[in-house]
């Protein structure tokens, strides 16, 4: 078991969130949708696992390399 | 099979067949590189042979080596061989699919790949031979330079000339130079390989830094291991010091022969045209939805370039590094161009300092090799905050500018989406103003030097601020400007060639790609620059 650590790719605002703890993901699935350059850019898993815990609330700012959830997998 | 200290050797005056029985024995013994135990050690490891690596990479039957006979040979007092080690490294010309290239691979079974007592390097044969015969060259490289043990063999520390380079640095003016670094790779051999204009590294089974971690633990005390340090991870995703990773060797050759097959011989040359089947008059259909209306919304850039090129084979260079820009090969009508593209998915297509970098060098090595570009261009602008700032991103966006400017290949630009500010200047500047500056649009097509929301809010901030409900106020502005970014506003003042049905890309594409190449005939003749790595 090994925490995947994911981290924002960029700068900018969280405009939603499309998991919860607990939940199960696959890779390739969207996680998180972040509005930076006014663009919404989805961030979507690399790992299959579950996920342990969510680091940011929708709508707060976020700097490039912020932890954004850890997935277990 | 070991040398046979009783075997009498071939000596002048004796009959040819004793002679011809002795080239077969002695070679055979050079191809058993490091003996069998190094040799099983190599394999155990995951890893092929050099020798293995060559036939791999090359045309069957096509290898004519260089000295597989030079190596430690000692002779008793009669004339007899009784000790023979190979130089640690194999090298010659050989073809693939049918191209002649010079290739050349450490012998990582013999002492590491590092120097030792024989003197056998690739600026004895194959740099010369890439050089002046004008034919690519291709290194496999898996050694890790200087041997402190070579020091206390010779007595002396040498106080290095420089003279190692100056073939190497010739050759990225002249030739195509690709580099698959094999293993792990330090010192010498490590800048030998990021010495090319395109490199690979294999994941998991290859590194490269100037030393390996013992040498860095003694020096400033991180402890890290060799894939910490120097993998496809530090090396491809976040330094950008390697171009591409490959999952095995097999596919790391396959990289070196694709990059290899989009180029011309030498930069005085122009690329092959090759039959590829694709009609260039095809339109595809897709492409008409694939730009979403909702204007925050992203697309698979690469999906758009795939439809937009020959067969949809599009070879892609720095994947994994400043991923805003996608740079990479593709054929259009059969010949040759360097592509260009955003990727909205990633920074919303921003030039950061390292898409500038990337950006800059594919120019100049499009530059180098007289390949016609095509972008697809949907950039808002520099990226934006301090994690850019720090990149050094508007000076090396200038310098992106200057390469596109100082650049002689002609380019078709479609502006499929984005293009605001002095980023996207970059890529308007290229083949221009030596040239014609030919840009399509796409409907969904918007530019200027500013995005409407940014621009309105730093543009008329007093009469905002001033206003009785400031929020709303902006809104009205904002309203009102978008309508001035209609891209046919822009065409009716000539800003584009014309606005075009996304279906017809593919077809204009091919037609300038073709009328483009009497043009790179004579840029050919021109003198080069270096593409710096």
């Amino acid at each position: 078991m090994a925490g995947h650590q994911v981290n924002s790719p960029m700068t900018g605002q969280v405009i939603e969130i499309s998991v919860e703890v607990g939940q199960s993901v696959s890779e390739g699935d969207l996680l998180i949708v972040i509005e930076s350059m006014k663009m919404e850019n989805e961030i979507f898993s690399e790992v299959n696992g579950t996920v342990t815990s969510i680091e940011v609330e929708e709508d707060r700012n976020i700097s490039e390399e912020n932890l954004l959830m850890t997935i277990e997998i | 099979m070991p040398i046979d200290p009783n075997r009498e050797t071939w000596k002048p005056g004796m009959p040819w067949e004793g002679a011809l029985e002795d080239i077969d024995y002695i070679t055979a013994l050079g191809q058993e590189m490091g003996g069998a135990e190094r040799v099983d050690r190599q394999h155990s490891g995951g890893r092929y042979t050099v020798r293995e690596r060559v036939d791999k990479m090359l045309d069957k039957g096509s290898f004519i080596e260089y000295g597989p006979m030079i190596g430690a040979a000692e002779y008793d007092d009669d004339g007899n061989l009784v000790e023979f080690s190979p130089g640690a490294y194999v090298m010659g010309l050989g073809e693939i699919d049918g191209r002649p290239v010079a290739i050349g691979g450490d012998d990582f079974t013999i002492s590491g790949g590092s120097p030792h007592n024989v003197r056998k390097h690739p600026t004895d044969f194959m740099q010369p031979l890439a050089s002046q015969y004008g034919i690519p060259y291709i290194q496999l490289v898996e050694g890790v330079g200087h041997s402190a043990k070579s020091d206390e063999a010779k007595g002396h520390m040498g106080l290095p000339d420089g003279a190692l380079w100056w073939r190497g640095i010739e050759l990225l003016k002249k030739v195509p130079v690709a580099a698959g670094i094999m293993g792990s790779v330090a010192g010498a051999p490590a800048a030998f390989a990021l010495m090319s204009h395109f490199t690979v590294m294999v994941k998991g089974q290859s590194q490269i830094f100037p030393s390996g971690p013992p040498v860095v633990k003694r020096a400033i005390g991180e402890d890290l291991n060799k894939e910490e340090l120097g993998g496809y991870k530090t090396h491809v995703h976040e330094s950008g010091q390697v171009d591409n990773v490959a999952d095995s060797e097999e596919e790391a050759f396959e990289q070196i022969k694709q990059f290899i097959s989009y180029l011309p011989n030498t930069t005085n040359d122009v690329a092959p045209r090759i039959e590829t089947g694709d009609p260039p008059d095809r339109r595809p259909e897709e492409l008409l939805n694939i730009i979403p209306p909702n204007r925050k919304r992203s697309y698979d850039p690469r999906k758009l370039i795939k439809l937009v090129v020959d067969n949809g084979d599009f070879f892609e260079m720095r994947r994994h590094w400043a991923g805003a820009l996608i740079t990479g090969f593709a054929r259009l009508d059969g010949y040759s161009v360097g592509v260009i593209g955003s990727d909205p998915m990633f920074m919303a297509g921003a030039m950061d300092g390292w898409a500038a970098e990337k950006y800059a060098h594919f120019v100049d090595l499009c530059d180098a090799f007289n390949l016609p570009v095509v972008m697809f261009l949907d950039m808002p602008g520099f990226m934006l905050g301090s994690h850019a700032e720090k990149k050094a991103t508007m000076r090396r966006g200038v310098r992106a500018l200057i390469a596109s400017a100082e650049a002689e290949v002609p380019k078709i630009e479609f502006n499929v989406r984005k293009a605001y500010g002095v980023a996207a200047d970059a890529a308007h500047s290229l083949g221009h103003p030596n040239g014609l500056n030919l840009r399509f649009g796409w409907p969904a097509g918007e530019w200027g030097g500013i995005p409407i929301e940014g621009g309105v809010a730093a543009a008329y901030r007093r009469e905002i601020d001033n206003a009785p409900d400031p929020e709303a106020h902006r809104l009205m502005i904002e309203e009102r400007l978008l309508k001035l970014r209609s891209p046919f506003r822009a065409a009716h003042k000539g800003d584009v060639v014309d606005l075009i049905d996304p279906r017809e890309t593919r077809r204009l594409a091919c037609r300038f790609v073709k009328l483009a190449q009497p043009m790179l005939e004579k840029l050919a003749q021109k003198p080069k620059r270096i593409v710096r790595p």
